[in-house]
């Protein structure tokens, strides 16, 4: 589904180049649960903005979809985004000023689903994560693990091929970080691909394969 | 999606209240001056364009050349001129000549009243029968086929007709004056549109037999004429065959007829003399003024808006990440800042709209107008003033929203995002900008006070203080009542004149020693008695006044002013002889005895014309009484003298000097308005300052904390965070400063007598802009200041 040759990542400051990720190699198939390891600093967020096409590569190539992306305008990056991409933050990232409803269903609203559908996708999902009673709360009302089931609920509402999640589990309690892996599992489960970044070795343990990053270059890959 | 973005918008207008009331609330007090402005400035720009054809309708002026520095222009012409020119020249339609006149109309018999019977006093407009071809006034009801051709008949407006007649169809009832036998209500008219400069409340028609020698003359000017040409014609053409056929019927060679278009009148009329029809007219400079000071406060309220909007952006920037993520593009994020924006400028305009209609009546007494507005009846008004909001909201959201849609998502949710240097800056123009304007309007307001304190207290060449004004009410005892003010211990002079100051003059065709006719010389005339010069201690530079013994003064002597000496080239005037020529040409040669200092009696805005000064022997219808103080016994004790003569004699006193003020009404008006305008554009200004200091403040949250925990005094946190905006405000000084001088430089030429721009003005001006500035950012940065850095560090 994805694939990654050869991908040079950098900033220049002060004149000098400097590498965040070098030389990097990675393929994706359809329906894996891939989990991204690292040291601070290795350069595991910019590798899932970089697949997720929010920053674009300096060098090397970078397939999806067997399409290179660099033959992709605004508008087509845009469309996937719209379409076939789903991100999780680690601070959820939940517009504060609208309420959990109005928050999970502003990607409907860019994909001009229509009213009726809507509505009935909204409540659907909210009635999956047992958060309808939330429904009319806004964010800073809900608990650090109630927030993140609505970031995602917001990230799959469209139904996206592929889940991105950086640290989707790193300002919450053990417990809540539990749950929410779980909901992770159960999605990749029914079909759903799914890239995340973690420290931790536990929640890489609900995926079926660790990349390992250290100073921007893989060092593993199991 | 757009009730999303109404929902988002809403929210965010809720949740910052203090930013939301700086941001509406400024720039709803900017859109409310605005609105008034434009209301009142295009009520002017509309005057008389209620008439069909207006732009084909004209004003017949005369030009005097007699002048060496330059034409006069009277608003008067020659009654048979007028009466003739529309058979001689085919071009025009239709010529009416108009005059005007006062009068006392007897109000309905009511019961509860006491025997006096009320009166009302109304305009009466004196027309020829083709007044209803030129103008388009509505005859409502009437039962002649063609209006005012029955002498008798005069038609009324709806309202007088309803308090003259208030049960009955008033069409074909006697209508009781005193000035026209057997008068007859012969039509009702419809009330005349304030923003006529004609105003009247009833026309009667103009029989010019009843003043011939004024009238019927083709030397005399003394009526007003209009008159209404073709569509196809041209103006240039129909001014060339006027001005031949005025000089083959005997016009004054020194007069020239001219055109004023009828739209022009309200606005294009200041030079103009003898315009007494003229209602409410002002000039074009101040309405555009009054514009530009609009369009100031308009821009400074945008200003805030935008400078308001991007300094926020930051805590808008997540959104903007979130929704690019989820598949927002950057056009729709600008549709839906931009719509926020257009949102916000409407709520302020709604409240702007509440401000207005609350204070238009307040305005209107202030203004001294009448204005009234509907929302529906003036529907072009309020499409304007929705235009007006959408596209300010539009332009002033433009900066803010292509900012907000530019961020990259990345950036904004990986926490890196600070708000750029470039930012910084150009919320530090726009800062400076808005103080520029606002200090420039500082000092035009200075310098417009210090102009007409100064026109009020030019050395006229005369003096008029301490001198009392009253109406001679006793035609027959005028001597009698003279000499008992005389005789009262605290009066220093008595005389009688014909004009006050700031009044107009006769204006005289004059043959001095020396010269013929055909020179064409024009004086002002004054009528005075031999103590005017006394009273009002006019200098005597040659020659000597007017002496009461000498029976032959009346008759033979004349005295004149210096202007006239000089206009004549006369070294030595005493002894020269002047002929008068009068409306009847009785030419009548009276000898100069005398030559005073140029005295200004028409108004401080012209230079003095020549004059010739003589003496009749009358008495005229004003006192004027020079007092030794203004003690108000004095008063009482000359309205004893009047009240001694006849218990029920009216008695109006008024000193020369509020008379003389009184000229200078519309200036200070004038200087009020433009006063409190910029009193709020300084305000905005401010308001907008206060709501960049609280973002400031917060942006420097962290480095006041770390300077403090480093053991920064508080003074010294306070100096640093408000040097900046000091330094902003400074260097607006360099933008005003000479913005300022060369406008008002350009708007004292337009005076005869100047005020000295002083410098002290421009530097209170600036000191002012600074104080308030420094009041308002002051809340922030104590705040900041006092902070317990803890709370910052922690935070961060």
């Amino acid at each position: 589904m994805l694939k990654m040759q050869g991908v040079f990542k950098y900033y220049i400051s002060k004149y000098r180049r400097e590498y965040i990720l070098r030389d990097i190699d990675l393929e994706v198939q359809k329906g894996e649960f891939v989990t991204v390891m690292g040291p601070s600093g290795a350069g595991k967020s910019t590798l899932l903005y970089l697949l997720g096409m929010l920053e674009s590569i300096d060098d090397g190539e970078y397939l999806y979809k067997d399409i290179p992306i660099h033959s992709f305008n605004d508008k087509k990056r845009t469309e996937i985004h719209k379409h076939e991409i789903g991100f999780v933050f680690q601070q959820y990232h939940l517009i504060d000023e609208l309420t959990v409803y109005e928050n999970i269903e502003i990607p409907l609203l860019y994909k001009k689903v229509k009213s009726p559908e809507r509505k009935s996708l909204v409540c659907d999902i909210l009635d999956k994560f047992n958060i309808v009673a939330k429904k009319d709360l806004f964010p800073n009302q809900l608990s650090g693990g109630q927030q993140q089931l609505v970031g995602i609920c917001r990230a799959i509402i469209g139904k996206p091929d592929l889940l991105l999640a950086d640290e989707p589990t790193g300002n919450l309690n053990s417990e809540q970080g539990l749950e929410i892996m779980e909901v992770l599992k159960k999605m990749n489960q029914h079909g759903t691909t799914i890239i995340q970044v973690t420290h931790s070795r536990e929640k890489a343990a609900f995926g079926n394969r660790i990349v390992n990053l250290l100073d921007g270059m893989i060092q593993a890959d199991q | 999606m757009f009730l999303n973005y109404l929902r988002i918008a809403f929210r965010n207008i809720w949740r910052q209240k203090t930013y939301s009331a700086i941001n509406i609330g400024g720039f709803a007090i900017g859109l409310a001056v605005c609105l008034i402005i434009s209301f009142y400035v295009i009520d002017d720009l509309t005057y008389d364009n209620f008439h069909d054809n207006a732009e084909n309708i004209y004003h017949l002026l005369t030009v005097d050349n007699s002048e060496d520095e330059g034409a006069l222009s009277y608003s008067i012409t020659s009654g048979p001129l007028v009466a003739g020119m529309a058979d001689a020249i085919p071009e025009i339609i239709a010529a009416t000549r108009v005059t005007v006149m006062n009068i006392n109309l007897p109000l309905p018999e009511n019961e509860t009243e006491t025997d006096q019977q009320a009166t009302v006093n109304v305009m009466a407009l004196m027309a020829d029968s083709s007044f209803f071809d030129v103008f388009s006034f509505k005859i409502l009801a009437s039962d002649q086929i063609h209006p005012l051709n029955d002498s008798k008949g005069v038609y009324l407006s709806e309202n007088l007709a309803e308090m003259l007649y208030p049960e009955s169809d008033p069409v074909g009832k006697p209508f009781i004056n005193e000035q026209m036998e057997d008068a007859f209500v012969a039509g009702i008219i419809s009330d005349v549109p304030h923003n006529s400069h004609l105003q009247f409340d009833l026309i009667a028609p103009l029989s010019t037999s009843d003043n011939p020698v004024w009238w019927e003359s083709w030397e005399n000017l003394a009526l007003i004429g209009y008159f209404r040409i073709y569509q196809e014609a041209d103006p240039q053409a129909v001014l060339a065959k006027l001005k031949n056929y005025a000089t083959q019927n005997g016009f004054a060679e020194v007069f020239a007829p001219a055109m004023q278009p009828l739209l022009d009148v309200h606005l294009g009329s200041a030079h103009l003399r003898y315009d007494y029809l003229n209602q409410g007219k002002t000039d074009r400079m101040k309405v555009y003024t009054l514009a530009i000071v609009a369009l100031l406060v308009l821009i400074i309220a945008s200003i805030n808006f935008i400078n308001l909007s991007s300094a926020r952006a930051a805590r808008r920037a997540l959104e903007v990440g979130i929704r690019k993520v989820v598949g927002g593009n950057r056009k729709q994020l600008f549709r839906q800042f931009i719509g926020e924006s257009i949102l916000t400028t409407f709520i302020a305009m709604l409240i702007a709209l509440v401000l207005f209609e609350i204070s238009l009546p307040y305005l209107n007494n202030f203004l001294q107008k009448d204005i009234s507005y509907d929302l529906i009846e003036n529907y072009k008004f309020s499409i304007f003033i929705l235009i007006m909001a959408v596209t300010v909201g539009f332009l002033a959201g433009l900066y803010p929203a292509s900012i907000l849609s530019s961020f990259t998502p990345v950036k904004v949710l990986k926490g890196k995002f600070s708000t750029s240097k470039k930012g910084i800056i150009q919320r530090v123009i726009l800062v400076v900008l808005q103080f520029s304007v606002s200090i420039a309007l500082i000092i035009s307001v200075l310098i417009v006070l210090d102009q007409v304190k100064f026109l009020q207290k030019t050395d006229l060449g005369y003096n008029k203080n301490n001198v009392l004004v009253l109406r001679n009410v006793f035609p027959e005892q005028s001597q009698l009542v003279k000499e008992q003010i005389e005789d009262l211990s605290f009066v220093e002079g008595v005389a009688t004149v014909t004009n006050l100051p700031g009044g107009t003059l006769v204006r005289l065709e004059v043959i001095p020693e020396g010269y013929t006719r055909e020179s064409g010389m024009m004086f002002d005339r004054l009528m005075i008695d031999d103590e005017l010069i006394n009273v009002l201690k006019i200098d005597l530079i040659e020659g000597r006044n007017f002496d009461p013994e000498l029976a032959t003064d009346p008759e033979n002597s004349v005295l004149i002013n210096e202007a006239a000496a000089r206009k004549l080239n006369w070294a030595n005037p005493i002894g020269k002889k002047i002929t008068m020529i009068d409306q009847n040409e009785d030419r009548l040669q009276r000898t100069v005895i005398g030559v005073v200092k140029d005295f200004n009696f028409t108004t401080a805005r012209r230079q003095v014309n020549p004059m010739i000064i003589p003496n009749i022997g009358q008495f005229f219808p004003r006192y004027l009484v020079r007092l030794q103080n203004d003690d108000p016994a004095n008063i009482q004790a000359i309205e004893d003298i009047f009240h001694s003569i006849d218990p029920e004699a009216p008695f109006n006193a008024n000193y020369l000097e509020d008379i003389f003020s009184f000229q200078f009404q519309q200036d200070l008006v004038f200087a009020q308005n433009i006063t409190i305008f910029a009193a709020l554009a300084v305000f905005i200004a401010s308001l907008g300052l206060f709501g960049l200091a609280s973002f400031t403040a917060q942006q420097r949250r962290r480095e006041v904390a770390v300077r403090k925990v480093l053991g920064a005094p508080v003074s010294s946190i306070v100096v640093m965070m408000s040097k900046d905006f000091a330094r902003w405000v400074l260097m607006s000084n360099i933008i005003a400063w000479p913005l300022a001088y060369f406008v008002m430089k350009n708007w004292l030429s337009n005076f005869v007598y100047q005020t000295q721009i002083n410098w002290l003005i421009f530097v209170a001006a600036g000191f002012t802009a600074l104080i308030i500035a420094m009041i308002t950012v002051s809340f922030h940065v104590i705040h900041a200041a006092g902070t317990n850095p803890v709370l910052a560090l922690k935070y961060e």
